[in-house]
């Protein structure tokens, strides 16, 4: 970890990861929250997956077209929010469907990706850190599309956040109270769209999930409000970020990877411990009470 | 108070995926009345909760509330609804459950500003729950989560109260507390209820609306001198014994 605090000081690369890793904790602890509390957790999955297309669509016209101003970024983007508006608007009209909208968006996401990638010229060295996440192939103009999302999403959470608890709590109720349910659905589905972009330079597609998911899960077992799960939560993940980095580096190992099953060791970790106090705390109660 | 009836619903007909679920409704709730709903499993009473509420839309008929659509006045009407689920690792206290009744008032961005705690803790306080305000939701008992909806839909302000089966989880005390609760706020508000048994609650209402596929409003005063126990007689513990056939409708809450 020494070396590792080192090297940042010496390497812009490194300090690139860095600060694209702590951006994206944020974004993931405020949207992390809500797609807990509105249980859209495998639309999520599902927007991630399909974000492969936009990365090999866009990678191929960079290529192919000499449009070097196309960052795959760009087309992840375009394609997360495509797949966030068409399951939205099929879960608000067809609520049955839901389901299958998601599968189809997931797998097509992913086929197209795999074409464009297969169609490109040269080496299909992305691949493999589109899936799995490359954080220090972080570029200047990327960490500047992130921070721009980042403030995006974030904004957006913060500002709304009456109306994406109330949608997210009881749908009903916040009907009643002249809420535009459908609007903010399709919003809150929106910045997760960008919130998985943004994850997606850090961890890659497949992992992605991991990351929005369990330390959320771990804040909801520690926090009394939303906020309190948005701030705990962006916290675990910057430190497991800032860790993962670390071990990855010293270790030469995948970084994206490094920090999915540091995550999932805390989340184990901390399920276990609390149990096993609750466990203790019951019989310590039976000992009391005999 | 004016003329205008609270709410009132003219030949309306709802039907689910074809089949008629209410048909030639016609009913009047006159203001400040406190009605219960009353009527067999799937004979219509949520559904013609909603379409009171603007939460669904009748087929044909009008339903007006306060003389106009229910999507327009909505924010006008305080909604407790049945059996309510969420997810319960959801971290949550009861006065922000309870805040979520100003919605729509204030400032639409951001925290909640200072006027909607003091008003959440104000609608806990008149449902004597006062002192679960920074407890999680999720540890509520069922007579505490009640309580805590209904103070939600205080705070909103409501003219018009309706609950969908309030005390169906509860026990008999707090089933008399949570009444005496809506006898109190019937001073100031309409109240329009569902309710599975009409025992204690005969006691209580005004009106009954007896609701199987077609409703029927009984006001209890048109009924003469009906006791509880009368009522209870009259209705029996099955309420598809009813029977209408004193006034000139017949059977409407028989099968």
């Amino acid at each position: 970890m020494i070396d590792f605090l080192h090297a940042v000081g010496n390497h812009a690369f490194l300090q690139y990861a860095l600060a694209a890793g702590l951006l994206a904790s944020v974004a993931c602890g405020v949207v992390g929250a809500y797609v807990a509390a509105r249980r859209i957790t495998y639309i999520a999955g599902g927007i991630a997956h399909s974000v492969l297309g936009g990365l090999g669509a866009a990678r191929y016209l960079q290529v192919t077209q000499g449009w070097e101003w196309l960052h795959p970024l760009y087309g992840a983007v375009v394609a997360a929010l495509l797949a966030a508006l068409v399951i939205g608007m099929v879960s608000i009209r067809w609520r049955e469907s839901e389901d299958t909208a998601i599968s189809a968006i997931w797998a097509i996401g992913m086929a197209a990706g795999v074409l464009f990638i297969a169609r490109t010229p040269g080496y299909a060295e992305n691949l493999m850190s589109y899936l799995f996440g490359n954080i220090l192939m972080v570029t200047p103009t990327s960490l500047w599309l992130i921070a721009a999302l980042d403030l995006l999403v974030v904004g957006l959470g913060l500002l709304f956040y009456k109306q994406l608890l109330a949608i997210s709590f009881d749908e009903e109720f916040a009907r009643m109270r002249g809420i535009n349910v459908e609007a903010f659905y399709l919003l809150l589905l929106c910045m997760t769209a960008l919130t998985v972009v943004l994850l997606v330079t850090v961890v890659g597609l497949v992992l992605v999930i991991a990351l929005l998911t369990l330390p959320v899960a771990i804040a909801g077992r520690f926090s009394r409000s939303l906020w309190q799960v948005m701030g705990i939560s962006a916290l675990i993940i910057a430190a497991l970020t800032v860790v993962g980095l670390g071990v990855s580096y010293d270790a030469d190992l995948p970084a994206g990877a490094t920090i999915i099953i540091l995550t999932g060791g805390l989340y184990l970790a901390v399920i276990g411990a609390t149990s096993l106090s609750a466990k203790l705390r019951r019989s310590h109660a039976d000992v009391d009470q005999a | 108070m004016s003329d205008t009836p609270a709410i009132e619903m003219t030949d309306v007909r709802f039907s689910y995926n074809g089949d008629p679920v209410l048909v030639d409704v016609n009913v009047s709730v006159p203001p400040l009345d406190l009605a219960g709903i009353v009527g067999p499993n799937g004979g219509g009473k949520t559904t013609l909760l909603k379409l009171m509420m603007g939460l669904l839309q009748p087929d044909s008929g009008n339903v007006r509330v306060f003389g106009r659509r229910p999507r327009e006045v909505a924010q006008r009407i305080g909604y407790v609804p049945q059996g309510f689920s969420y997810d319960r690792r959801m971290p949550i206290t009861a006065l922000d459950v309870v805040m979520m009744g100003r919605l729509g008032k204030g400032a639409p961005f951001g925290p909640w500003a200072r006027d909607a705690r003091v008003s959440a803790q104000e609608a806990l306080d008149r449902v004597g729950a006062g002192a679960l305000a920074h407890r999680l939701f999720s540890e509520a008992s069922a007579g505490q989560l009640q309580r805590v909806l209904i103070a939600r839909a205080l705070a909103t302000e409501p003219e018009i109260l309706v609950l969908d089966e309030p005390t169906s989880s509860l026990d008999a005390a707090a089933e008399r507390e949570i009444y005496s609760i809506l006898r109190e706020l019937n001073e100031r508000m309409t109240i329009v209820l569902v309710t599975h048994d009409l025992g204690f609650v005969s006691s209580v209402v005004k009106s009954v609306l007896c609701v199987n596929r077609h409703v029927k409003r009984h006001p209890t005063t048109e009924l003469g001198e009906i006791t509880g126990e009368l009522l209870e007689e009259l209705y029996g513990s099955d309420l598809r014994l009813v029977r209408h056939d004193q006034s000139d409708q017949t059977g409407y809450c028989r099968d």
